[in-house]
């Protein structure tokens, strides 16, 4: 990043190259895929335009995450935006399942039938994750997903790590009603 | 009362929940989008290395002067958010008389404008990239003139300001140069 602040576009091709494949983390942060596209889009206009005011203060991952986080607030905050934050896991733009298990890579045990089940038990966790409030999706996925400490979390999304970890609570319980055990398996 | 669970279960079960969750397919968003993003990048580099390039030459050219320049002889920059000042094309001693009567007004535009190349200049092709250096090369010869043409008229402050625009459209030209030859 200090490179790309210094006028380096090769360094940004480096850096964009790390994170373009935000698809399914952004889509599932917001709910929607059309969403997903421009918030991903703002987010990285934003870090282009500070670009001059960056100081190397945490990671880029970090910093990365909190740009996105202020953007996803931004856009919700709008009185017109407020009601795609109601999304369920019903209405969320997400592939069916049939395109969904067509999409999975093949399996190794390799039958139809543990295919089918991980399809099911995929889908259950996509309409889960779709039904958790934005305050405890955002935590939760930035676990699963991008492998963040509670402490980064906490940075990103500017609360303690108690409430970190209290948050991740509340929708690991309410996964676990909507998700099958035997999913984990 | 039900039992909280502790930070070591919350663990293990989000890292169970991670297994699961990277069984989702990847999906990549739209090229669209990731050319706008690149497009704004390259755009954001060059003017840091345009500006950079004054800095580090420590050009006592006056900015409102390299910009219109520029601006003007290049056709390369654009003015985003300032529609009514476009691009000046210098080609009498009046333009450059009314442009040096106008320097504090370009200088504040300027400092609140943001200079941007158009990233469809990019120069993959060598002969648009040969056009553009001898395009340069053709002002700075007309400049030249100008020159001549404000010592005639004793007007050497701005002769000064002239030759020193000269100087600086000939080291940009070895700028670009060296950017458009870079190879990706």
């Amino acid at each position: 990043m200090l490179l790309f602040k210094d006028g380096d576009e090769r360094a940004f091709d480096i850096l964009f190259e790390r994170y373009r494949n935000m698809k399914k983390y952004t889509s599932f942060l917001v709910g929607s895929e059309a969403i997903a596209e421009e918030i991903f889009q703002e987010t990285w206009i934003n870090i282009i335009r500070a670009k001059d005011r960056y100081a190397a203060t945490a990671s880029f991952k970090t910093y990365w995450f909190t740009v996105m986080n202020n953007v996803v607030n931004s856009h919700f905050r709008k009185p017109t935006n407020k009601s795609e934050l109601h999304i369920s896991g019903d209405e969320a733009e997400f592939g069916d399942e049939a395109s969904l298990f067509d999409s999975l890579p093949s399996q190794k045990s390799g039958t139809a039938e543990n295919n089918s089940f991980l399809a099911e038990c995929i889908a259950s966790l996509m309409k889960a994750l779709n039904d958790l409030p934005l305050d405890q999706r955002e935590p939760l996925l930035l676990k699963i997903d991008s492998d963040s400490s509670i402490e980064d979390i906490a940075g990103i999304m500017e609360v303690g790590r108690e409430t970190v970890k209290s948050r991740l609570r509340y929708a690991m319980q309410k996964l676990r009603k909507q998700v099958p055990s035997d999913c984990y398996g | 009362m039900v039992d909280k669970p502790s930070d070591l279960e919350i663990d293990e079960e989000l890292g169970r929940l991670s297994s699961l969750y990277a069984k989702i397919p990847e999906q990549e968003f739209s090229p669209r989008v990731s050319n706008r993003i690149r497009t704004l990048a390259r755009q954001s580099s060059r003017k840091t290395r345009f500006l950079k390039f004054f800095k580090e030459r420590r050009l006592h050219l006056s900015a409102g002067l390299a910009f219109a320049l520029v601006a003007g002889f290049s056709g390369m920059l654009l003015i985003q958010q300032q529609p009514e000042f476009t691009p000046m094309e210098i080609t009498t001693t009046d333009d450059v008389s009314a442009l040096l009567r106008d320097t504090s007004k370009i200088l504040a535009e300027l400092d609140r404008s943001s200079i941007m190349i158009p990233a469809s200049r990019k120069f993959e092709d060598p002969v648009e990239l040969t056009n553009f250096l001898n395009d340069l090369e053709d002002k700075k010869l007309m400049l030249n003139e100008v020159e001549k043409v404000l010592r005639a008229r004793n007007r050497n402050d701005d002769a000064a300001k002239i030759r020193q625009a000269i100087q600086a459209l000939g080291s940009l030209r070895d700028t670009y140069s060296d950017l458009v030859i870079d190879p990706k």
